[in-house]
């Protein structure tokens, strides 16, 4: 009888307190306008007032009850933070300020009228991954006055790899960019602390980048689930194209095209880059139904454009589900870069559809440059 | 409280009073109207997530303490099929919301 007394005084106490902070959480809610103040009072209410409430089950002196509610605060608690996680993920990006048009424009690429250096921006953290990235930067043929800056931008997190690089990032910095250096190409390198992908994206933004050019980590399911791959956030995000390095040799580019404004800016930085003068380069275009006469002109056009630009071109159509297609030709014909180009995060039939680029992105074995048309401007 | 506790059933709560559960089921329904307050007042979408996330977890609230009010589990049960189909929902929206980017 006294040990359910007590237990009834825990339970109600448990009840009050589960109800106040409820209550507390809930007037943060109603009088704070802003998002990311919104999910701190959000956590009174998500967190400790539902599991409290649920541990007060104790007061009832029934098992069923008992089991029940511990099972729903165990299932709330875990599932309660990740939400919180991913609406204030969603959150940043949403409210993510935005680079000014003119650093935009500046960094573009298609901009500049005659490209003759490059400001290449490479991200680098030590890993294997971005090792990839740097020996594939050191086997290009980079054109005179070339400037390559090397990022390494951490939060201070230990990494998920055993790296010695760890330990002494600058002096892993200074061997990895002298061995970028050549005599016409600049190679200098940066440490910067913040969340590395915010990071990244501002350090290309101010320095004009006109590629930035990443590794690619394999992410788990959950992660992939949940949105959370390095590379392709850098790839929405990032003001310029991105080279997402998984080869290090540069001697075949696939080169995918299908008429629309986002494969002509892809194809104008294969025409326009001088790291493009020596690899073969495969136009590819894939048609969804079995291809009327008149489609293969596409794919004519875009080749016609890179032979005036002294480009080596071999052309190919294929039909069927395009990401796949691509990523088949890529394999079936060992190319080490795929160049695509992708509208960005826009539309509503690009979220239900799926981008043909994320996909390559996702599947593909061998590096993947994904191209910006020009007059992407971010709304805000 | 006739209404609400299961006749013949007064003997179950042994260490809570029905007062108790029944002010603690009141004021959880309470919560509940805010809830859905906030989510009419939602500015955006984000806001409007954010709001069903709280709305899901104070209808758990209200699932538990009408479960300790009646003295059965059933109610529980229900309350951890809503936090699971809560989670997923504000997982998937957050993702569409996510990929949809910057667009207003």
């Amino acid at each position: 009888m006294t040990l359910e007394m007590i237990l009834g005084a825990i339970a109600v106490s448990l009840l009050i307190g589960g109800c106040a902070l409820a209550t507390v959480g809930l007037i943060g809610l109603i009088f704070k306008p802003d998002l990311f103040e919104q999910l701190h009072a959000a956590g009174l209410v998500t967190g400790p007032g539902v599991v409290l409430i649920l541990l007060a089950s104790i007061g009832t002196g029934r098992t069923e009850i008992i089991t029940s509610a511990i099972l729903v605060a165990g299932f709330v608690l875990v599932t309660g933070s990740i939400s919180t996680h991913v609406i204030a993920n969603a959150g940043a990006r949403r409210y993510a300020p935005v680079p000014a048009d003119g650093a935009a424009a500046v960094a573009d690429g298609s901009e500049r009228s005659d490209a003759t250096g490059m400001r290449v921006v490479i991200a680098y953290d030590g890993s294997p991954a971005a090792r990839v990235a740097t020996d594939l930067a050191s086997a290009m043929d980079w054109p005179a006055d070339t400037v390559i800056r090397l990022l390494w931008a951490t939060d201070d997190e230990a990494p998920a790899y055993p790296a010695d690089a760890w330990a002494n990032p600058e002096k892993d910095l200074e061997e990895v960019a002298a061995g970028l250096r050549r005599p016409d190409v600049a190679v200098d390198a940066q440490l910067v602390h913040g969340e590395s992908v915010e990071a990244i994206v501002d350090a290309t933004v101010a320095f004009g980048a006109d590629l930035l050019m990443v590794g690619s980590r394999r992410r788990g399911v959950v992660q992939s689930v949940l949105g959370m791959s390095a590379a392709g956030d850098l790839v929405d995000r990032a003001p310029c194209p991105v080279l997402v390095a998984r080869s290090t040799t540069l001697r075949s580019v696939l080169l995918t095209t299908d008429g629309s404004g986002q494969s002509d800016a892809a194809a104008e930085l294969v025409a326009r880059w001088p790291i493009f003068d020596l690899p073969r380069v495969h136009v590819v275009n894939v048609v969804a139904a079995p291809a009327p006469t008149g489609r293969g002109r596409v794919v004519d056009a875009t080749a016609a454009r890179l032979m005036d630009a002294g480009r080596d071109v071999v052309t190919a159509v294929f039909q069927g589900h395009p990401a796949t297609r691509i990523v088949e030709a890529a394999h079936a014909r060992n190319i080490d870069l795929v160049v695509i180009g992708s509208r960005g995060r826009t539309g509503l039939s690009r979220t239900l559809l799926g981008s043909v680029a994320g996909e390559v992105l996702a599947s593909a074995n061998c590096s993947v440059l994904i191209a910006r048309p020009p007059a992407r401007r971010p709304t805000s | 409280m006739r209404i609400l506790t299961i006749a013949g059933s007064a003997g179950w709560c042994a260490g809570m009073p029905d007062t108790i559960t029944i002010v603690a089921f009141g004021w959880s329904t309470l919560l509940l109207g805010l809830a859905g307050l906030l989510l009419l007042r939602a500015p955006d979408t984000l806001h409007r997530l954010l709001a069903l996330d709280v709305l899901a977890t104070t209808l758990i609230m209200v699932l538990t303490t009408l479960s300790y009010v009646r003295g059965v589990s059933y109610y529980v049960d229900a309350a951890l099929a809503l936090a699971l189909l809560s989670f997923t929902a504000t997982i998937v929206s957050a993702r569409y919301i996510i990929r949809r980017g910057r667009r207003p």
